[in-house]
């Protein structure tokens, strides 16, 4: 079992199975492109976009589901959002702080299946709200001119209709 | 113009019971979903969540109205049908929640139930409610229903039912076909009497 060395953006360095760590392909792209570490000495692979905090929680998730088989697109074209699994469920019950960062470094790791969750989890969020529910919950401001509110309403006239 | 990053401005202080100060500053760092997360995001909602979202803000509209663009497929759903009123058929399918599951806005659709054999069926039975108003919905009552050559046995209530989406410069034309000119269909050729229909538009 080879083990690479990790650093996050505050400068935390994690050693991680070369198996887990691959579950990002950014990193694997960036081992096939450097080449496998041969020393235990090798300077870690720098990560500046993602805290220590974060990353932990990836490497966590990535420990998790590293035998998961390929996620493969063509054969759930529903995407549907009721098939997280428990674990998933309990690792993502986390402040919505967290759930961002977990998206933003899955989209940046290139983490497919971490990536697929958690935007799942939002959409879940989004689900069976009014849009005023939905500005709270995510603590966004209505930034439309009245002309433009206007103009989204009567796009909007499907929602209305019972 | 897909590939330009947006930004959306998000709080992340929700939780209002927060009390250690450290922790509370450390979730005022602003966290932006950028505009491609927001389309994977975008992608897990139907076609009513979606306008929904249009509704919320700029950067969200851009991103809704995109994936709701990228969505041009005609939808087709297998499902069970539920029976309100066995004694008045009119109103005998409860079609009511198609239109919060559908993934596209749709102008046209196409509903295929299966009927029991000793009830008569009653071309009124349409009730699809919480579609759009402008989309013309029918409802093809028949003995049996078959997908991808296996017979969907025996099931009273089960559906096939097919939508187009709003495609531009596509219309659709209503006709009505006097039900006397099907009287003696099978003695004669059925494509010669589709090309007739056809030919009289």
């Amino acid at each position: 079992m080879t083990n690479i060395k990790l650093k996050s953006s505050d400068d935390q360095v994690f050693d991680v199975d070369v198996k887990v760590a691959q579950c990002s392909i950014t990193i694997k792209t960036m081992l096939e492109d450097l080449g496998m570490p041969e020393e235990e000495e090798d300077e870690p692979i720098p990560l500046p976009n993602v805290s220590g905090s974060v990353l932990k929680k990836v490497l966590e998730w990535a420990n998790y589901h590293k035998d998961d088989p390929p996620i493969n697109e063509d054969e759930n074209p529903e995407k549907r959002t009721d098939d997280i699994c428990e674990w998933d469920m309990e690792f993502l019950k986390v402040d919505q702080g967290t759930l961002f960062e977990l998206i933003l470094s899955a989209n940046y790791l290139d983490i497919k299946g971490l990536l697929d969750v958690t935007c799942k989890t939002v959409a879940n969020m989004i689900k069976g709200k009014t849009p005023e529910e939905i500005r709270k919950t995510f603590n966004i401001k209505n930034d439309f001119s009245p002309i433009e509110e206007d103009q989204v309403r009567k796009e909007n006239e499907w929602c209305e209709e019972k | 113009m897909e590939h330009s990053i947006k930004k959306l401005n998000v709080d992340a202080t929700s939780n209002e019971k927060q009390v250690d100060i450290n922790k509370v500053h450390k979730q005022q760092i602003r966290h932006v979903l950028t505009y491609d997360v927001l389309r994977i995001i975008f992608q897990h909602l139907s076609a009513k969540d979606l306008l929904k979202v249009s509704h919320i803000c700029r950067s969200w509209r851009d991103a809704a109205n995109n994936e709701a663009a990228s969505r041009k497929a005609p939808e087709c759903i297998f499902k069970k049908f539920q029976i309100i009123d066995k004694e008045n058929l009119e109103d005998s399918y409860n079609a009511t929640l198609l239109g919060n599951e559908l993934r596209v806005k749709p102008c046209f659709g196409l509903v295929c139930i299966k009927i029991q054999e000793d009830n008569e069926w009653v071309l009124k039975g349409c009730y699809c409610k919480n579609l759009p108003s402008k989309c013309s919905t029918f409802i093809l009552g028949g003995y049996d229903i078959t997908i991808d050559d296996i017979k969907i046995e025996n099931k009273f209530g089960m559906g096939v039912c097919a939508f187009l989406p709003e495609i531009p410069k596509l219309n659709h034309k209503i006709f009505h076909v006097d039900i006397n000119s099907f009287k003696d269909v099978s003695k004669i050729n059925m494509k010669s009497h589709m090309v007739y229909i056809i030919q009289n538009l």
